[in-house]
């Protein structure tokens, strides 16, 4: 009985520390949804994989929104590029037909910016296709430097928009290189059609690492 | 009392589990990364590509987008200096980062901005011993490692090929850290 009641305990004590693992890794890295996006075919018609997604980054600390170490080196084997190196940060989307999504945010100052969709093929490594992308410089904007991005799979007048080929399950990595130093990093609210999924957040005076100072070493 | 030690003793399994599994990833990731290699190579081991050669990164299953493109290296700085000299081609972002054997970046980085030479040519240097020099990253958490050059939508990447940096094992230059 003492044995049995022991195995018991261990059990439940496993089960609720897998419980609280599996707890933190959705919050810090949306690893259920992040796992079925890996799985899925890009246009299956299924609802989308969370209600709730959030912009998450593979780059290590300090940066606030890194993904758990085990589960960027499962996105590896190369996720990023170090902390302060340049700013990148994804989230998961639902583009359904007839609801269009809208990314809305405000330009951060860098050399060069640029938002990506990638389909759960390219994850998989089974298309060798460019992803479709928006370059900073293709990017229309507003006077004071905001813009929004629609992504549909109908046509659209809008000034920027993404077609995603049918595919209703994407992942939006959006890049900042070269960033200046002590810039404010503004993370876009995504909207899926009339709801507001995502909410913009902005994370102020983020250090750079880049570009260095001191003289330029040559070969002897 | 007896609960709670048991509770600490599973905490900690789950924690000793973390890490098996870290080192299972890491595992996998290098055999993955060492085959590629090899393949796209044509070298008979791993180690003959250490500090001697760059290969394009054409594996899809870690080059997912074709407007991201580049080499990959592996480097050991155990003993010297490494070099890597090239061509910058014109594009939107040029960088070199190294990672650990747990695929995780070095926070050392370097981008064209500092290694571009007046000829449009480049040279870096991975040294455990860094001097300060801006063309300079340092490796000295990891002498041994992996790394990437990376360029962001070239304006020609079928030109790729013929950007193959020289590896070259360079005398250190930097100070040996004092002691306290």
């Amino acid at each position: 009985m003492t044995a049995a009641r022991w195995i018991l305990v261990d059990l439940a004590a496993v089960v609720l520390a897998l419980v609280i693992l599996g707890a933190v890794y959705q919050r810090r890295g949306q690893i259920f949804t992040l796992l079925r996006f890996r799985r899925i075919r890009g246009n299956d018609p299924a609802p989308p994989l969370t209600p709730r997604p959030r912009w998450v980054s593979t780059q290590p600390a300090p940066n606030p929104d890194r993904i758990p170490r085990l589960l960027a080196q499962r996105m590896g084997p190369f996720p990023m590029t170090p902390y302060g190196g340049d700013w990148n940060f994804f989230c998961y989307v639902h583009i359904a037909p007839g609801r269009p999504v809208k990314i809305r945010s405000k330009l951060v100052s860098c050399r060069h910016a640029n938002l990506t969709l990638y389909f759960p093929e390219h994850l998989r490594g089974e298309l060798n296709t460019a992803p479709p992308s928006l370059d900073v410089e293709q990017l229309r904007c507003e006077a004071d430097g905001t813009y929004e991005i629609i992504i549909s799979h109908e046509a659209s007048s809008a000034g920027n928009r993404f077609d995603p080929e049918g595919v209703r399950h994407g992942l939006l990595a959006l890049r900042h290189y070269v960033f200046q130093d002590g810039v404010d990093i503004h993370y876009p609210e995504i909207w899926w059609g009339d709801e507001l999924v995502v909410p913009a957040r902005v994370i102020p005076g983020v250090s750079s690492i880049l570009p260095r100072r001191g003289p330029l070493r040559r070969r002897s | 009392m007896i609960l709670a030690f048991n509770l600490v003793v599973v905490m900690i399994a789950i924690v000793a589990l973390l890490l098996a599994l870290q080192e299972s990833v890491a595992r996998s990731n290098a055999r993955m990364v060492d085959e590629s290699a090899l393949k796209y190579t044509g070298a008979k081991t791993r180690e003959e590509l250490v500090n001697r050669r760059a290969h394009v990164n054409r594996d899809p299953r870690f080059a997912q987008n074709p407007a991201n493109t580049g080499f990959i290296f592996f480097y050991d700085c155990r003993d010297t200096d490494l070099a890597i000299e090239g061509v910058l081609p014109p594009c939107k972002f040029f960088g070199i980062s190294v990672y650990d054997r747990f695929s995780m970046p070095l926070p050392s980085m370097a981008i064209d901005d500092d290694v571009r030479d007046g000829d449009g040519r480049f040279v870096v240097f991975l040294t455990t011993r860094p001097s300060g020099a801006r063309n300079e990253i340092d490796v000295s958490s990891h002498p041994r490692g992996t790394g990437i050059l990376r360029y962001s939508h070239m304006e020609r990447p079928e030109t790729i090929d013929q950007l193959e940096p020289n590896l070259v094992t360079v005398p250190r230059a930097g100070r040996m850290p004092e002691r306290g």
